[in-house]
C-alpha cells in the first residue's frame, strides 16, 4: 500500500507543477496523470482490489442508477465517494451549451448596453451597476463567460466616455467571483462539493449566498472609496451620449434572443426547485442542453464548436487523480492531519480551512483543490451540521481566495485578458493592489460569519 | 516593379540588417516597417504607445501568467499578436512593402510575393559597428550585441516554427560583412528582381 500511496502522491503533485508551469495544455495534463493513476498506482501497484478501485474511480456505474438522476426529495443522501463526478462534468456541459446560445443571440451584450443605458451612462452608476451585474450573472452563469463579455463592454464604453477601464475592470472580476461564489453553479467548486455532498442551489443561496450578498456590499464601497479619485476624474468629461449604440442592436436575431432567454429563466427555476423536485444537477444540465441543441436550428454547429471540451476532460482526469488519493487513504491521512492540528476544534478547522484553501487558490487551480478536499472534509466531520460548516468554509476559501491574484481563478485571467488585447496591461502589481485587501476583507467576512452562525 | 512584393528581413544584432531594411524601401520606393508598428497598432488602440513599445520585445516570466480557453494574462504575448495582427492586415492589402523583424517571415508565409531574408555578419565586424553605432567600448558592445541576439532568437522562436537564424527559415541568407549596408541592400535587390522575374 505503501508504494501505491507514494506513486498517487507523486502523480497528484506532478499533475498540480504542471498545471502551475502552464506549459501543457491542462487537460492533457489531467488526462495523462489520471492514466497514470488507472494504471501505475491502481493496476501495479495497489495490492488488492486492482478492478475495483478502477472501477469505482470510473464511477460509470453511477450513471445507470436512478439516483444520479432523480433523487427523492424526502430521503436522506449520503455524501457521494470517489471517482469522476459525472454529474459535475454534465452539468458544466449543459450550461456551457445553454451559455454558447445565449452569446449567440447577442443576450450579453443587450444586458451590458441595456444597464449602461438605464445609468445614463454616469461613470460612477455605471461602475457600481456592473459590478452588481457581474455578481448576480456569475450566480448562473460561469464566470468566464460574464468577465469576457462585460470587460469587452467596458473597454467599449470606456473609449466612448474616456475613462480608464482598469479599474472597473478589476471590480467587476472581483464581482464575478463573488457571485459565483453565492451558488451552486456559479463557481466549479461549489459544482463539485453540491454534487458530493448532496447540497441544493437554495443550501448555497442561505448560506455561501448569504456572504456573498454581505461581502458584494462591502465589496462595492471599497472598490468606490479605492477610485473614487479616478472615477471623479471621469465622471468630471462631458460627453454627448446621443451616439451610443443602442441596446437592441446587440441582438443578432430576436427569435433566438427570446429562446435563449427563455431557457436561462427555466435553468434557474429548475435549480431554485430542484430540492423539491429531485431532478439532480445531471438531468438538469442534461434537459438545458437538450432544449438548446434542439432550438438551435442552424446555430447548432457553431454552438456545439465552442463548447469547451478541454475543461470537460479535464475535468474527467483530475477527479481520476484524485481518485487515487482517495483509493490509497492518502486523503484520511490528510484529514487526520487537520484534525489533530485542530485539535477537534471546530471554529480551528474553519479557519484552516477558510484560510488554506485561499491561499492555496491565489495561486494554483482552486478546481483540484476543491475536489481534492471534499473526501477530506468529509473524513473530518462526524456530523451533517459539521460537514456543512466545512463545506461552507471550502466554498469561500476556495471561490474568494482566487481574487487575490491575476491568475487565481479563470475569470480574472479573462478579464486581463480582455484587457491586454486591448492595450491595457493589468500587470500583479496592479491586480493584487486593489483585488488582494478586498480578498482579505472578504475572506474574513466569511471566516467571521461561520464562526458566529455555525460554530458559537 | 510591377509585381507586388514583401520583404520580411530578419538579422543579426549589429549586422546591419535594419539599415539594409531602409535601404531597400528607399529605393524600391516602398514603406519600411519596423518598430513603428507598434505606434501604429498603439495610435489604433487609442493607448499609450510607450508601454507597448516596453513589452514589445519583453521576455514573459515563467509561473506568472496563466492560459484560460487561449485567454493568457502575458501582455508580452498581447503586444505580440497585436503586431501580427497588424502584419496580418498589411499582407492582405494590396501594398508592397519591406519588413524588419516581428517574425514577418513566419506571419506573412501565406501570402504571395514574400521574399525572406537573414542578413548576419561576422562576428567581429558586427562588435566593431556596435561599438561605433552606439559609442560603447569592445566589452559592453560584446554584451549588447549577444543580449539582443539572445532576446531575438527567444521572440522569435517563441511564436514561430522556423528557427531563427538558420538557412531553413529563409529564403536567402547573407553576410553583409564583405558588402556593407549599401552594398548588402542592393545585393538583395537583384536577387529581388529575378525572384520577381524582372
Amino acid at each position: 500500500m505503501l508504494a501505491a500511496q507514494i506513486a498517487a502522491t507523486i502523480i497528484f503533485a506532478t499533475m498540480f507543477v504542471l498545471i502551475v508551469m502552464d506549459k501543457i495544455e491542462r487537460h492533457y495534463v489531467t488526462l495523462g496523470c489520471g492514466a497514470l493513476t488507472l494504471i501505475g498506482v491502481f493496476g501495479i501497484l495497489l495490492p488488492q482490489n486492482k478492478l475495483g478501485a478502477i472501477w469505482d474511480t470510473l464511477a460509470l456505474k453511477n450513471l445507470v442508477h436512478l439516483d444520479f438522476w432523480w433523487a427523492d426529495p424526502n430521503a436522506a443522501h449520503a455524501a457521494s465517494h470517489g471517482g469522476i463526478d459525472w454529474a459535475t462534468i454534465i452539468f458544466l456541459a449543459g450550461m456551457m451549451i445553454m451559455v454558447e446560445g445565449m452569446a449567440k443571440s447577442g443576450f450579453f451584450r443587450w444586458i451590458c448596453m441595456l444597464l449602461a443605458k438605464w445609468v445614463k451612462y454616469k461613470v460612477v452608476p455605471l461602475f457600481i451597476a456592473f459590478m452588481v451585474m457581474s455578481a448576480f450573472l456569475a450566480m448562473f452563469i460561469d464566470s468566464i463567460t460574464v468577465i469576457l463579455f462585460l470587460a469587452a463592454i467596458t473597454i467599449e464604453l470606456a473609449k466612448l466616455l474616456k475613462f480608464n477601464p482598469i479599474p472597473m475592470i478589476l471590480a467587476e472580476i472581483f464581482c464575478a467571483n463573488l457571485g459565483g461564489s453565492a451558488t451552486m453553479c456559479g463557481d466549479p467548486p461549489n459544482i463539485i462539493i453540491g454534487s458530493a455532498l448532496h447540497y441544493s442551489f437554495t443550501d448555497f443561496l442561505l448560506n455561501t449566498g448569504l456572504i456573498a450578498g454581505l461581502g458584494l456590499i462591502v465589496i462595492v464601497v471599497y472598490f468606490y472609496l479605492v477610485n473614487r479619485k479616478t472615477l471623479k476624474e471621469a465622471s468630471a468629461v462631458q460627453i454627448d451620449t446621443a451616439g451610443m449604440p443602442s441596446p437592441e442592436s446587440a441582438i443578432t436575431s430576436k427569435k433566438d434572443f427570446f429562446i435563449s432567454i427563455g431557457i436561462f429563466l427555466l435553468a434557474v427555476v429548475l435549480l431554485i426547485t430542484h430540492a423539491n423536485t429531485g431532478l439532480s444537477v445531471a438531468t438538469i444540465g442534461l434537459g438545458i442542453a437538450i432544449i438548446t441543441m434542439l432550438t438551435a436550428g442552424k446555430n447548432l454547429p457553431e454552438i456545439m464548436s465552442k463548447v469547451d471540451y478541454k475543461t470537460l476532460l479535464f475535468f474527467v482526469g483530475l477527479f481520476m487523480v484524485v481518485g487515487g488519493l482517495e483509493q490509497t487513504d492518502i486523503l484520511v491521512l490528510m484529514a487526520k492531519f487537520i484534525e489533530n492540528i485542530s485539535g477537534g476544534n471546530l471554529i480551528v478547522m474553519v479557519i484552516i480551512i477558510v484560510w488554506l484553501s485561499a491561499i492555496a487558490s491565489a495561486f494554483v487551480d482552486n478546481i483540484p483543490f476543491a475536489a481534492t478536499m471534499v473526501p477530506i472534509i468529509t473524513a473530518l466531520a462526524t456530523n451533517d451540521a459539521m460537514l456543512a460548516t466545512l463545506a461552507w468554509s471550502l466554498a469561500m476559501g476556495t471561490d474568494i481566495g482566487g481574487c487575490a491574484t491575476p491568475i487565481g481563478a479563470s475569470a480574472n485571467v479573462v478579464g486581463v485578458s480582455v484587457a491586454g488585447k486591448n492595450g491595457y496591461r493589468i500587470g500583479w502589481g496592479k491586480y493584487c493592489l486593489q483585488a488582494a485587501p478586498a480578498t482579505v476583507i472578504v475572506l474574513a467576512i466569511s471566516t467571521l460569519v461561520i464562526i458566529l452562525r455555525y460554530c458559537v | 516593379m510591377a509585381k507586388r512584393f514583401i520583404i520580411a528581413i530578419g538579422r543579426e544584432f549589429g549586422s546591419g540588417g535594419k539599415h539594409v531594411g531602409r535601404a531597400l524601401a528607399k529605393e524600391l520606393g516602398v514603406n519600411l516597417y519596423d518598430r513603428n508598428i507598434v505606434e501604429k497598432v498603439a495610435s489604433e488602440l487609442e493607448v499609450d504607445s510607450e508601454q507597448l513599445m516596453a513589452y514589445a520585445k519583453k521576455k514573459k516570466r515563467p509561473f506568472f501568467h496563466k492560459t484560460v480557453k487561449g485567454h493568457t494574462t502575458s501582455f508580452e504575448d498581447h503586444v505580440a499578436n497585436m503586431q501580427f495582427d497588424y502584419i496580418k492586415k498589411l499582407g492582405e492589402s494590396d501594398e508592397s512593402f519591406v519588413i524588419v523583424g516581428r517574425c514577418a517571415e513566419e506571419i506573412l508565409k501565406d501570402y504571395d510575393g514574400v521574399i525572406s531574408i537573414f542578413v548576419k555578419g561576422d562576428r567581429e565586424y558586427r562588435i566593431a559597428r556596435v561599438m561605433k553605432q552606439f559609442g560603447i567600448d569592445r566589452p559592453s558592445a560584446i554584451e549588447k550585441m549577444d543580449r539582443h541576439d539572445r532576446t531575438r532568437k527567444y521572440y522569435h522562436d517563441r511564436y514561430c516554427k522556423g528557427k531563427w537564424g538558420e538557412v531553413d527559415t529563409y529564403d536567402l541568407c547573407v553576410d553583409a560583412t564583405y558588402f556593407g549596408t549599401e552594398g548588402t541592400a542592393d545585393f538583395i535587390k537583384e536577387y529581388i528582381k529575378r525572384r520577381l522575374g524582372e
